[in-house]
């Protein structure tokens, strides 16, 4: 058996046995520093948003976790975004946006993100925002890019 | 062994200590942001903080250098990010953030941070901010990636 027949034959078990080649596997689309929640109550305090748009043409399942200080998972939410839509991952409610999904992690005071999706045709905006106010109003955190899609420049 | 080649062994000794020295220090920290628009001034409760998370699997050390208007360095300052762990550094004490590290920078007009760790696989946010309070007013700060990990596109 030659070389390349052995790479190939040896690829496609790894693909067979492993998820490394499964289109349904989440892939880490963006890590963001600096999430910040003081464990307070609902509509109350300070909270992180993470707002997500699937651009694809078919579903995708995306899930955030958000990490303390030390590293520990301290939430761990997951929603199957329809084409087009944009859904919304807060750490604890706020006022000003429509979370469609929310934590309550507690105090977090430097913490991280790390968004994963079963697309990379999602875009992704985070923010430390006051979850009293009505009007969004925040500080944005940066979001690292990993896995662009095709034509993509984050 | 004759003197000389007892000379020349131990020369041949230190040059290879040399070489492993620069070669570690090479690998152990690399820039990995630019940002410009540091300030702070205390008298104001204004201040810069920059959050950065190590998603290595190993502990990373990641410094931060803050340079004030005329260019000089005011703060070099470093701390340790465990695996998916986030550290926090401002330029004076801040109520929304724990930090780990305040740098005791004096005032700063016109400043920039010069983000360097011991990994490539850091991300990092900063923003400009008011001190008071638990929601951290302030501006984002865009940061200037250098040296990306694999798979990242800042």
């Amino acid at each position: 058996m030659s070389t390349f027949r052995l790479t190939l034959f040896a690829a496609a078990a790894i693909c067979f046995a492993g998820s490394i080649c499964n289109a349904a596997d989440p892939a880490v689309i963006y890590r963001a520093s600096g999430v910040l929640d003081d464990g307070g109550n609902p509509n109350a305090g300070t909270a992180t948003v993470f707002h997500c748009t699937n651009y694809g043409k078919t579903d995708t399942k995306l899930r955030v976790l958000l990490y303390n200080g030390t590293g520990v998972v301290v939430a761990d939410m997951s929603l199957v975004v329809e084409s087009n839509i944009t859904r919304s991952f807060s750490s604890h409610q706020t006022l000003a946006f429509e979370d469609y999904v929310w934590a309550t992690p507690g105090p977090i005071k430097q913490g991280s993100a790390k968004i994963m999706s079963t697309s990379l045709a999602v875009v992704c905006s985070g923010a430390v925002v006051p979850a009293d106010a009505t009007i969004p109003q925040g500080t944005p955190l940066h979001l690292s890019r990993f896995n662009e899609a095709t034509g993509q420049e984050d | 062994m004759s003197g000389q080649r007892i000379l020349r062994y131990a020369l041949g000794l230190m040059a290879g200590s040399l070489l492993l020295a620069t070669a570690s220090q090479a690998a152990t920290e690399v820039l990995i942001y630019r940002v410009s628009g540091v300030y702070d001034f205390s008298l104001f409760q204004r201040a810069t903080a920059v959050h950065c998370t190590n998603y290595d699997s190993t502990a990373a050390t990641v410094r931060v250098k803050f340079r004030n208007e005329a260019g000089m360095i005011v703060s070099n300052v470093t701390a340790s990010a465990l695996p998916n762990g986030t550290v926090t550094f401002t330029t004076n004490d801040t109520e929304a953030y724990t930090e780990t590290v305040v740098a005791a920078s004096s005032r700063i007009e016109q400043g920039t941070a010069i983000i360097s760790a011991t990994t490539r696989k850091i991300v990092c946010s900063a923003n400009g901010m008011w001190t008071k309070g638990i929601y951290p007013a302030g501006l984002e700060l865009h940061m200037v990636r250098f040296n990306q990990a694999a798979g990242q596109s800042d």
